[in-house]
């Protein structure tokens, strides 16, 4: 597949890596704004093309390969323009539209401009400190890209607690499993899960989100 | 308390009844578009202010009985009105049902490219009546909601890649060879398609050997694009070749 | 010739209703870009509401006004970019156009607002003695620090944003060095909260890092002195805490 990557720096290094796992035998772009950067590229990423452009001219590119770019990858350093990048590749109907957040605070700006793959790669901080100091009701643990719906890691602290897992596991059949706290990891039947576990569940959001409001754990 | 003071008595009762409807109705309304906005923000506020203005008409009434005045004129009016509205209005609410429809049941979202019918396009907005969508020529196509209720629709975005089954013919060459050259032809578009090229089967038939294949790509308006370079790949290599 | 509106803002919830209907009513004005710096506040909701694009600053780093003003220039799409100030008290429509006008007449490719207030103190103490020494030809800017500014957004795109307090004095001297033609415009008086001393020992050290980091790319400077100069101020405490 044709993968197009605009950026040069941190966050591209990632999405440039994982488009080459994906498909080896593809074409990857990257394109960049100065020549000391497209001369980095290069030396980097041997296997794949590095195209100096100026700001605007990115999306003189996009517009005139739109029939043939497969992915569109917006990772430059500024929000502002992988936002720009971002509407511009929907409007000339690139199939896979990508932006990757600098902060993540624009991830609701970018939701609300109809971009709908934006890669938050914060999110993992928040559930990765949780997991490990352990202190945590409910922990956002993958939210999926295609669907509303992810993996939620809720804390059985108190009886209370289970109940309400119990049901909601048996109400929507949830696949689960549990984490012990003797640090077994284990499937089976509900009757099983007791004080102390982590049930790792699966659910669409809009099955979930009354849980987990519930719960406290859901921000906006 | 003389018939004066009891008509104002009445007059003020009459006023209060339809200014507790005009109140109750905007309170109403106000609910209506908390909890129906997600079914469609446009709908939600056609049924408030539907709402609001049965409750400004049964104050009315009130109001008109309060001052025992003839409801029956006014009522039959109202219902009569509403009727014809009713009935004026079926597209208009076939749409908003349309709408509803497209609201819960998420066939499609803003950005996904469809196909209803022979129309194909990228969805720009769903709004109260219609649907948006800009054709791969660029054209705005405006399509009112009450088709999806009636029509099959096709979501392209749905799925990451489109498949493609070629069979192309080669003229006096060998099957063997014919693997050979298709597939170096294929290795020079490869790092177009979404994966590797699939070779389904090679037959023999009247002279000419048949190589049916399988490409993909998430892309779909690259196909003809694909088809031409690998005809011209295959060209190149000097072989005469169709493709179905 | 249409023109883009951006204010960089932090925590002006109060100032930012006011600011992007202002900037509405001036001509020419197509868009208005509030670039967050991470408000607490309800900014955000506030400048949405008024028709105002947003976007949250790409990164939290304080002071953030360089990357504000680069995410500012990059989001908009008129041929003119106007950069005001969000808490400016005496705002007004012709305030805005005062910026924009001489390069709507092709008199100027980017202006340099300049107005009556008490004296900025950085500016005269740090800017204009350093800009002298090395820059004579701009220290005749009377508000080289001056964040009221509007340029033909294709000369934004061709500098670079310094990321803290040096980035106004950073782009004129850029933007001098390639050779595009700048002009001040006289916008009158500018009613405007201003920084306690403690707070400016931040700025001036930015602003002087701004101008040295140019005089010694532009050759003006012996680079070793130069880079021990800067960071021997780096180590100084003037002080200041920084400001909140």
């Amino acid at each position: 597949m044709r993968s197009v990557v605009i950026g040069g720096g941190h966050l591209a290094y990632f999405a440039v890596t994982a488009l080459r796992e994906i498909d080896p035998k593809g074409r990857i772009v990257v394109i960049e704004f100065t020549s000391e950067k497209v001369e980095m590229i290069k030396k980097t990423f041997p296997y794949a093309e590095a195209v100096l452009s100026s700001i605007e001219g990115v999306e003189e590119y996009i517009s005139g390969n739109r029939f043939l770019i497969d992915v569109l990858v917006s990772a430059t350093d500024s929000d502002a323009l992988n936002l720009r990048y971002a509407k511009h590749s929907i409007r000339n109907n690139v199939p896979i539209v990508i932006a990757i957040l600098n902060n993540p605070l624009n991830e609701p700006i970018f939701v609300r401009e109809n971009v709908k793959y934006v890669v938050n790669p914060y999110k993992t901080i928040t559930s990765k400190i949780k997991e490990i100091v352990g202190k945590f009701e409910v922990n956002v643990i993958y939210e999926f890209s295609k669907i509303d719906g992810g993996i939620y890691a809720i804390k059985i602290e108190d009886a209370k607690t289970l109940r309400k897992v119990r049901s909601f596991i048996l109400k929507n059949d949830a696949p689960f499993f549990v984490l012990s706290a003797d640090k077994r990891i284990r499937a089976g039947s509900v009757e099983d899960v007791q004080i102390g576990d982590v049930v790792y569940v699966s659910s669409h959001g809009r099955e979930i989100r009354g849980l987990l409001k519930k719960m406290g754990g859901l921000e906006s | 308390m003389t018939p004066e003071e009891y008509f104002a008595v009445r007059v003020a009762l009459a006023a209060l009844s339809i200014a507790l409807a005009i109140f109750l109705g905007s309170k109403l309304g106000d609910l209506i578009m908390r909890n129906l906005s997600r079914f469609g923000r446009s709908f939600a506020s056609k049924l408030a202010e539907i709402v609001k203005y049965f409750l400004v008409v049964l104050g009315a009434v009130i109001a008109f009985s309060i001052l025992s005045l003839d409801v029956m004129v006014l009522t039959g009016i109202s219902i009569g009105i509403f009727i014809v509205v009713l009935i004026s209005m079926r597209d208009v609410f076939s749409n908003y049902a349309g709408e509803i429809y497209l609201r819960i049941r998420r066939p499609f979202d803003e950005g996904d490219f469809i196909k209803i019918g022979r129309i194909s396009g990228r969805v720009v907005s769903i709004n109260s009546q219609d649907v948006e969508l800009m054709s791969v020529k660029g054209e705005r196509v405006i399509i009112p909601n009450q088709f999806f209720l009636k029509y099959p629709v096709i979501n392209k975005s749905s799925a990451t890649t489109t498949s493609i089954e070629l069979k192309v013919v080669l003229n006096e060459v060998s099957p063997e060879r014919a693997e050979e050259i298709v597939m170096e032809a294929l290795g020079e578009i490869r790092p177009e398609l979404f994966e590797d090229p699939k070779i389904v089967s090679i037959n023999k038939r009247d002279g000419k050997t048949e190589v049916d294949l399988l490409l993909s790509t998430a892309n779909q308006r690259k196909m003809k694009w694909l088809i031409g370079r690998l005809l011209k790949e295959l060209h190149d290599r000097g072989v005469e070749v169709e493709i179905e | 010739m249409d023109v883009s509106v951006v204010f960089p803002s932090r925590n002006r919830e109060r100032h930012v209703r006011r600011a992007v209907r202002t900037a509405f009513r001036a001509r020419h004005v197509k868009e208005v870009i509030v670039v967050d710096g991470g408000s607490s506040d309800n900014t955000i909701d506030v400048a949405l509401k008024e028709g105002a694009k947003v976007i949250v600053q790409s990164n939290l780093v304080y002071p953030g006004k360089g990357v504000a003003m680069r995410d500012g220039a990059y989001l908009s799409s008129g041929d003119i970019v106007v950069f005001v100030d969000v808490d400016v008290a005496n705002l007004t429509p012709d305030f805005i156009e005062k910026l924009y006008t001489p390069i709507i007449q092709g008199e100027a490719e980017f202006v340099k607002g300049c107005f009556e207030r008490a004296a900025g103190r950085v500016t005269e103490l740090v800017a204009k003695p350093l800009l002298r020494m090395f820059y004579p030809e701009l220290a005749k800017f009377r508000q080289p620090l001056s964040g009221e500014i509007a340029g033909l957004r294709e000369v934004f795109y061709q500098v670079g944003f310094e990321s803290g307090w040096g980035v106004d004095v950073g782009l004129l001297i850029d933007l001098y060095e390639m050779g595009v033609k700048i002009v001040e415009a006289d916008l009158g008086f500018k009613e405007h909260d201003m920084k306690p001393l403690h707070a400016l020992t931040d700025m001036a050290y930015q602003v002087a890092e701004a101008i040295l980091k140019r005089a010694i790319r532009d050759g003006k400077i012996d680079e070793v002195w130069a880079r021990e100069y800067i960071s021997t101020i780096g180590k100084m405490d003037l002080g200041g805490a920084g400001f909140a």
